[in-house]
């Protein structure tokens, strides 16, 4: 949709610059705007879409509008926040796109619905076999659903890593201040934070935690939103 | 894919702006019987009436995005926008004769529709959605309304020279048959040489 400035992307060994159509049959994209025209019935857009994708299947469509119970008369105007999302994840994922790009699908949208969105979504990717790029501001969604993480705070990469080895590997250390004084430690902390009482630090493994602060310290597996909060907070020393 | 992206713009109207159809076929029918003049500019006004208002609604929902995510190259998105304008021409071609039926029939006015009338409403239609599909383009449903009045503006300024007038003279002189053959090959030109320029517009376009 954007023209290159520099570089070059591929996908599936497909350019973007040369392949673009090919490419774009291949992604299932649910964002805001999705550019679906206001004054049109789901049925229409429907109609509209579905013939530029070979690989439309009209019956998972049938399955996603019964489970949402989406009412294919009503105008898209008419819609809700959490409806015309269901309705833009229903047309993304029935035509069985290769990577399904999100962005944002669950922003402003209730527990409820939100709940019940990743739960197809996770449905969908265990039968279909598809990548998913979710990007949202909702740790908890991450824990849920995702398999491998990039934080990335003003336009720059500040992680990446598999969900699993990021929760279960790295520690945060608490202790007494004095444990994070030592210029040398301070440099193997990817986070920390600090009170006249005391300090927070993130490290990279509970191995190296245990080597650097020993039996002083206490230590605790962070969640998401720690280790992002860690990383944004820069070295707060 | 230009079948489909036809196909889907087509939907859409018939289906969601059946409003802009019915102000359209009334706004044709009625223009059409007023005088001969406006008989026969008519297919372009409802060329372009059609067109524009598909653009702002289109524009209005950001389905412009939802083209570009289509598989769908941007040389068959740009195609469309030339083969959907001469569709909307041509179909506004029969209200105009129409329109100069009933006027023969109302006022008595013995101008019926020939084949060079014919000739010269699809002429005349031709050079305005070759002015205005760039300018959509270009500038948006909103803005490119500021760019027609400029560029008519400019056309009257050129027409208004000497030497065009003189070169306008001589093209008169050929007579009549010969002028709307001329007609009609600056029209197709001047077509196609918009064709170009939007294509090139949108093969450097970011849709966002």
């Amino acid at each position: 949709m954007l023209r290159l400035d520099t570089g070059e992307i591929k996908i599936d060994g497909l350019s973007t610059t040369t392949d673009a159509e090919k490419i774009k049959a291949k992604i299932g994209y649910v964002g805001e705007p999705t550019g679906y025209p206001e004054e049109s019935q789901l049925k229409h857009i429907k109609k509209m879409i579905a013939p530029f994708y070979e690989t439309w299947d009209e019956t998972l469509f049938k399955k996603y509008v019964k489970h949402f119970k989406v009412n294919l008369d009503k105008k898209y105007e008419a819609l809700s926040t959490g409806q015309k999302k269901q309705f833009d994840l229903i047309m993304a994922l029935s035509h069985k796109p290769e990577l399904i790009i999100l962005d944002e699908p669950t922003a402003g949208l209730d527990p409820i619905v939100r709940n019940e969105m990743l739960e197809v979504l996770m449905t969908h990717m265990q039968d279909e076999k598809v990548s998913i790029f979710y990007s949202t501001h909702i740790t908890s969604d991450l824990e849920k659903t995702c398999d491998y993480l990039v934080y990335i705070q003003n336009g720059k990469i500040r992680l990446q890593a598999e969900k699993d080895k990021l929760l279960s590997e790295y520690c945060i250390v608490k202790g007494p201040k004095k444990l994070f004084e030592d210029k040398e430690i301070q440099r193997e902390m990817l986070g920390i934070k600090q009170t006249s009482l005391g300090g927070e630090a993130l490290v990279r493994s509970h191995q190296l935690a245990r080597e650097l602060f020993g039996e002083e310290a206490t230590y605790c597996r962070p969640n998401i939103e720690e280790v992002m909060l860690f990383l944004a907070g820069e070295r707060r020393v | 894919m230009i079948g489909q992206l036809i196909k889907k713009d087509f939907i859409h109207l018939t289906c969601s702006l059946r409003s802009v159809l019915i102000s359209w076929i009334l706004i044709c029918l009625c223009l059409a019987m007023v005088s001969v003049g406006t008989s026969v500019t008519m297919p372009a006004f409802g060329a372009y009436m059609l067109f524009y208002s598909m653009k702002a609604y289109e524009e209005r929902s950001k389905g412009y995005l939802l083209t570009a995510s289509l598989p769908v190259k941007r040389k068959e998105v740009c195609k469309v926008q030339y083969l959907e304008a001469l569709i909307f021409l041509i179909i506004s071609m029969p209200c105009s004769a129409l329109g100069l039926l009933l006027q023969n029939s109302i006022k008595g006015t013995k101008i019926l529709p020939t084949a060079m009338m014919l000739l010269v409403m699809f002429g005349i239609g031709l050079i305005y959605v070759s002015i205005i599909i760039p300018c959509v383009a270009y500038f948006g449903t909103h803005k490119s309304r500021y760019a027609v009045i400029i560029f008519y503006g400019f056309v009257v300024g050129v027409a208004s020279v000497d030497i065009v007038q003189n070169a306008l003279r001589r093209v008169a002189a050929i007579g009549r048959v010969g002028n709307v053959g001329v007609f009609i090959g600056i029209a197709c030109l001047s077509f196609l040489l918009s064709y170009e320029i939007s294509l090139w517009i949108f093969k450097n376009k970011d849709f966002k």
